[in-house]
This record gives C-alpha cells, structure tokens and sequence, in this order.
C-alpha cells in the first residue's frame, strides 16, 4: 500500500517539476528581448549580403513560419502541446535541421563521454574511498590518497587546459580538438569508432581525474563514520569475513548519501559538461548549447535546457524509487 | 585447524572453560603507555555467570573486547594468556581467530539499540554468521549449522528457531532493526550470539538502554537461553542490582586490574577488599533515606598511576606500605580472592565498626 502511495506522489511530483521548468524555459530566453530572426539577418547581412526591402519580408515571413509573431500566451500554448509531444520545432541558426536531430547527434557524444566518466569516477572513487577508510585495506592503496585528493580541488576545465597543453601541443600524444578528424564523415565502424575514442581520452581523463577525488572524499569521511558504529563492532564480534563486513555492513550503509549525489552529478553531466566540451570543441551537447546561446537560437536552448530537466527529474525520480529499497529507513517517513 | 593436543591437567592446558591469566591490555598514547587492563587472571567453568564489575573506565569493556582480540590500534594485548575450551586464543591465526568469535566466544554488545545493521533485514543478520562459520574447524563444525548446504526452507527453520528461544515471533526475521523497539533489538542480539552454541558469552552491559521491566525480562532471556545452550557468561557492567540476581561469582576491576573476585552473595554480604565494599555501599537502600554517598577522590589518572596498591590514595584504611608494595590476587578464604595488604586488620576493623554502629542504634 505505501509502495503505491508512495509511487504516485512521487510521479506527480515529477510532472510537477517538469511543467514548472518548462515554462521557466519558455520565458527566460525571451526575456532577453532579442529577436532571434533580425539577428540573423543581421550577421548575413554583416558578411555581405545587403540590407534591402526583401530583408524586412523575410523577417516577416520567418517570424510567423517560427510562430513568433503570434502574441505571447498562445506562443506558451503551443510551446506545451509541442512538449507534451517532444516536438521541439526547427532550428533558428541551421534550419531546416530539426532541434531533436542537433540533439540527437550531440547527445551521442555527450552520453559517452559524460555518462561513462560520471560513472567510471562514482564506481572508482567511491570504491577508493571506502577502501582508504578501511584499515585493512593494502598501505600502497591507502597511500594513493593525497594526490588523488588533491586532484579534486582543480576544477576540471583547468585540469583539461594543462591535459591539452601537455598532451597535445608538446607532446602531441594526442589530437587536442573536436571528436573527429577534419575531413572524417561521422560513420558506424570500428575505425570511426577508434578515431572517436582517441578524441575522448583528454577530456574524459580530465573529468575522470578531477572527480574522482570528489567521489573519494565524501565516501572516505562517510565510511570512517560508519566504522566507528555500534553495528560495526558487533559484526566483526560475529566472526563475519572481511569482504562481508566492507560490503555488507560498512559500503552498504556509507554509499547511501552517495547515491544521491550520483543522482544530481547524471543530472549536471549536460550543463557541467558546457567548459570541458568548449575547451576540447568537442562535439557534444555543451558545445551546440554554447553555440546556441550565442546565436539566440530559441528552439535549440530550450531543447537542451528542457533535456537537461528531464534528465535531472528523471534520475532524482529514479532516486525516490531506489533508495527506499536500499535505505528501509526512508519508507516510513512517508 | 586442529587443537593443540595438550591433555588437561599439564601446565599449559587448563581444565576450566575460560582461563585468563596474567592478561595485559596497553595503549600506547601520545602521554605514554595506559594499562587499560592489568595482570588480570581468572577463569570460567562450563555454564557459570561471571560479573566484572568497576567504575567507567576501569577497563571492564577493554577486558571484554580483548577476550575477543578485538583491541584496536594503539592497544594492544601486551602479555598473557588466554584459554578457550583447551585452545591458545591468543595463538591463533587471523582466520583461525574470526571462527573462534561466535562459534567459540559470542558478544552481546553494549548500548544495542545500534548494534544491528540498519539496511538488512533480521533474517539476514541472523545467518550471515552462521554462513562465515560454515565447514569451521575446532569450535564452529560440531556446534553450528552449515547454512551453505541449508535450503531456504531449513534456514527459516533455524532463523525462526533462533527467534523462538529469544521469545519473538516468526515475523521479526522480515523485519528492519528500525521496526524494532530496544527490548526487541537486544533479543535479536541474544539470538544471534547463541546461534552458534558458543562456549562462552560476553554480554557488555547488554541492558543499559533499556528500561527496568524490559531490563529483567531481556535478562531472563539471557539467562534461560544461556543454560539452554550451557554457555558460560561474562556479564560486564555497573549495575549492582542486576549482578546481584544474575550472576554467580563477581569480579570487580579498579584501575585494570581485579582487587576482588568472590562469590556473589558473599561479596554482597561481606566484600573483603576496600573498594568493593564502598563500591557496595554506595547502592541507595530503600529502608532508609539517606545522601547518596560516593567513594572519596577519583580513580587514578591513566598516565599517573600511584605505586604500590593502585587504590591506596583512596582507600580509608590504607599504610604507608600500601603506597609501597603491590599485593596480587590471592586466595584469602575458599573462592573468595582479593588483593589487600591489610585484610586482617580491615576485617576486624569492620567487625568493630559495626559492633559500635549497633550499640549506637541501641
């Protein structure tokens, strides 16, 4: 019964957020009063084009083709329905290409080299973490801990300007721009699929080393918190085998807050991504949403920002379901 | 693992179920070295209740936890021996040592109400001992279940079983500790230290957060399931009252080291060593409304420790040889051991003072 009550408060809560954000999304960029349709005549015009008659047609013309000239709440009442089903209308600066399209190829590139290196440096640095609080762990492991604490306090656009610096402009070990080679049409194969892979290695790495000191702190101070409980010292007393005894008892109870900000890092790998991406034009997500907000692209920001809203309410909904089941505490508080 | 084939009676194999001897516990502490516990002997028969009673800090728990060899960093076990059912505890091996924890000797920890695991249910916490025990050598073969060949039927047999003893019901196995009031917890904690018929018990204050009416029944748990499984009991504490229903023989700690072990009816009716006597007449009576009386000055500093008999600075009685000389255990009357210079002349000294208090109520 709570399981079911439990449930659709939740998922209310998460349409709620969701419409919330939207609208959020629909207003904020056109509160900068910029007009998406004049500054791109504009920039045409500035690389040669003149500014004649026809100009201020196409204005016109473009801006009831986008539906801007309607007046605002009907822009809102379609801008719902379009959401309700994920039509997210053409983009501004490359039309005809459509947003979810832009989206679609950029996500790629996002989701393999964000998702994995969130969840790479969550499955390492928590492990490492925890096995740095537990005092039987090797001394070689326990000793690894300054210098990758240390590389948690250099944020990662930092850590990936040195990588590229070193890496690809002295020793040219590797290519230090963009996901591809020029000249290269993105494919399905092993060799675009090697070439991509030679492109992440400096940005992933550079996420990778600069979060897994965060992960590996916060799992350190939570693990020696629950080394010292009372059920720590009975388990052992129970003549429990030392893997049962990290996993069961002291991983088992520290990783709990970390699950919750794993929650809220698969949310950020969208906007955090932005610096890293830009810094490496990589052909991801941060870099078309750099982009975007240059060219006042309405349809693609809100694209993005509406993706990145999905996402984040999607894992924190995922968050509510999961943890109940690890945390048996949290079911009654409901 | 096989026991070490020493017959009983030699010097190194001692009959008695639990013998300790000449146990020192240290710390070595930045101010320097604290003996937590000091040169302590004693032993158990099969299915006794023993009491280790004394002030915080006199090391009753770091004498508990090093039965256990549970003592962490920067203590250590200094010296001594200690025998379990015929077997060198203190010459195991690391694993060796974990089997013995349970199946050898179990603990029923102190302040329970977080000694349970709060993300796994009962039924878990109940056989995952079990299961570390399975195909266990000396001590855990012939005493536990072997879960890693139980079906899950036969597991909720025995978890029930185990349940049952400790007077709760089937349902609790499927339960969370935080669905569970104290009482409850604690049992859960009983059921769990018999599961493996263990020779010896150590329960560390295994009552202090719980109210009186659940302290009594959770002790009758104790006690039935105890004699069920003929385990001996370490009872540590500082509750008096309970010591004096539950126990057999008491040992009381100042300062790590035991001053008096004794009979407890005798140590209630005539404690011999000084301390045990003010230690017992600090209990409040009921007949009389009296001011809470204390024991004069504080126990000895842990880096400062005085010379000769440790409780001297505060012992009403004492000499300038107390100040002086230690004085060891030693068998004053049968089964009653204290470690006193000036036992004679205390003991005639009591009777006096007492001949002059009834003439004075007269």
């Amino acid at each position: 019964m709570w399981a079911a009550v439990y449930l659709l408060k939740r998922i209310v809560f998460f349409l709620l957020i969701v419409l919330t954000a939207a609208t959020v999304n629909f207003f904020l960029p056109r509160l900068s009063g910029q007009d998406p349709i004049r500054e791109r005549m504009i920039k045409q015009v500035q690389s040669g084009s003149a500014w004649g008659k026809g100009k201020e047609k196409m204005v016109e013309v473009y801006n009831a083709k986008f539906g801007l000239d309607k007046p605002l709440w009907q822009q809102y009442l379609t801008y719902l329905g379009d959401m309700a089903r994920f039509d997210l209308g053409h983009s501004i600066a490359f039309y005809p290409k459509t947003v979810k399209d832009i989206l679609r190829e950029a996500l790629l590139w996002t989701i393999g080299l964000l998702t994995m290196t969130t969840l790479l440096s969550f499955v390492f640095g928590t492990l490492f973490g925890a096995l740095v609080a537990w005092t039987r762990a090797p001394l070689w492991l326990r000793s690894l801990a300054p210098p990758i604490m240390t590389m948690a306090a250099i944020p990662y656009y930092l850590l990936g300007l040195i990588m590229l610096f070193v890496f690809a402009f002295e020793l040219r070990w590797f290519p230090g721009h963009g996901g591809y080679r020029i000249g290269t049409i993105p494919n399905v194969s092993w060799r675009f699929f090697l070439e991509a892979l030679e492109h992440s290695i400096l940005p992933a790495l550079s996420i990778l080393l600069s979060s897994l000191g965060f992960w590996a702190i916060a799992m350190r101070g939570m693990m020696v918190t629950v080394e010292g409980e009372d059920y720590m010292t009975l388990a052992e007393a129970k003549g429990i085998k030392s893997s049962r005894l990290f996993l069961d008892y002291g991983l088992r109870n520290a990783i709990l807050p970390q699950i919750t900000s794993l929650a809220l890092a698969m949310g950020y790998v969208f906007s955090g991504a932005l610096l890293v991406e830009v810094v490496f034009g990589f052909p991801g997500i941060g870099t078309v949403l750099f982009n975007s907000i240059k060219g006042v692209d309405y349809p693609v920001i809100q694209g993005i920002v509406l993706t990145i809203i999905l996402t984040l309410a999607t894992t924190t909904l995922i968050l509510d379901l999961t943890l109940p089941m690890l945390d048996p505490r949290i079911r009654r508080q409901t | 693992m096989t026991p070490q084939p020493r017959p009983n009676g030699e010097a190194g194999a001692p009959s008695a179920t639990l013998q300790v001897r000449n146990l020192r516990v240290y710390f070595d502490t930045p101010g320097g070295v604290v003996r937590a516990v000091d040169d302590v002997s004693f032993s158990l028969e099969a299915g006794e209740r023993f009491g280790l009673v004394g002030e915080s800090g006199s090391g009753k728990t770091t004498l508990a936890m090093a039965l256990l060899r549970m003592i962490k960093p920067p203590g250590h076990i200094e010296s001594g021996q200690i025998w379990l059912d015929g077997q060198d505890v203190l010459a195991l091996s690391g694993e060796e040592m974990r089997k013995m924890r349970l199946a050898g000797i179990a603990l029923v920890a102190q302040g329970s109400m977080n000694s349970l695991n709060p993300v796994t249910r009962i039924r878990r916490q109940l056989l995952d001992g079990m299961k570390d025990h399975a195909a266990a050598g000396s001590g855990g073969a012939d005493n536990g279940a072997n879960a890693a060949k139980m079906s899950r039927r036969e597991q909720d047999d025995y978890v029930h079983d185990l349940l049952a003893r400790v007077g709760l019901e089937p349902q609790v196995a499927g339960m969370y500790p935080h669905e569970l009031s104290g009482g409850m917890k604690q049992r859960v904690c009983i059921a769990m230290a018999i599961s493996l018929r263990p020779q010896v018990i150590i329960a560390d204050e295994p009552t202090s957060a719980l109210d009186v009416v659940v302290q009594m029944q959770v002790m009758e748990t104790l006690r039935r399931v105890q004699e069920e499984v003929g385990a001996a009991v370490i009872l540590v504490g500082h509750d008096m009252g309970i010591m004096a229903q539950f126990v057999d023989r008491v040992g009381v700690m100042y300062a790590g080291k035991l001053v008096e072990v004794s009979p407890v009816r005798e140590i209630f009716s005539r404690p011999l060593h000084p301390y045990a006597r003010l230690l017992i007449e600090c209990l409040p009576s009921l007949e009389e409304k009296d001011d809470l009386e204390g024991i004069p000055g504080l126990p000895p500093s842990q880096f400062e420790r005085p010379t000769g008999c440790l409780f001297h600075p505060r012992c009403p009685h004492a000499t300038a040889d107390c100040a002086t000389q230690e004085q060891m255990l030693d068998e004053v009357q049968p089964d009653r051991w204290v470690a006193c210079h000036r036992l004679e002349l205390i003991h005639n000294l009591q009777q006096e003072t007492s001949v002059q208090e009834s003439e004075a109520g007269h």
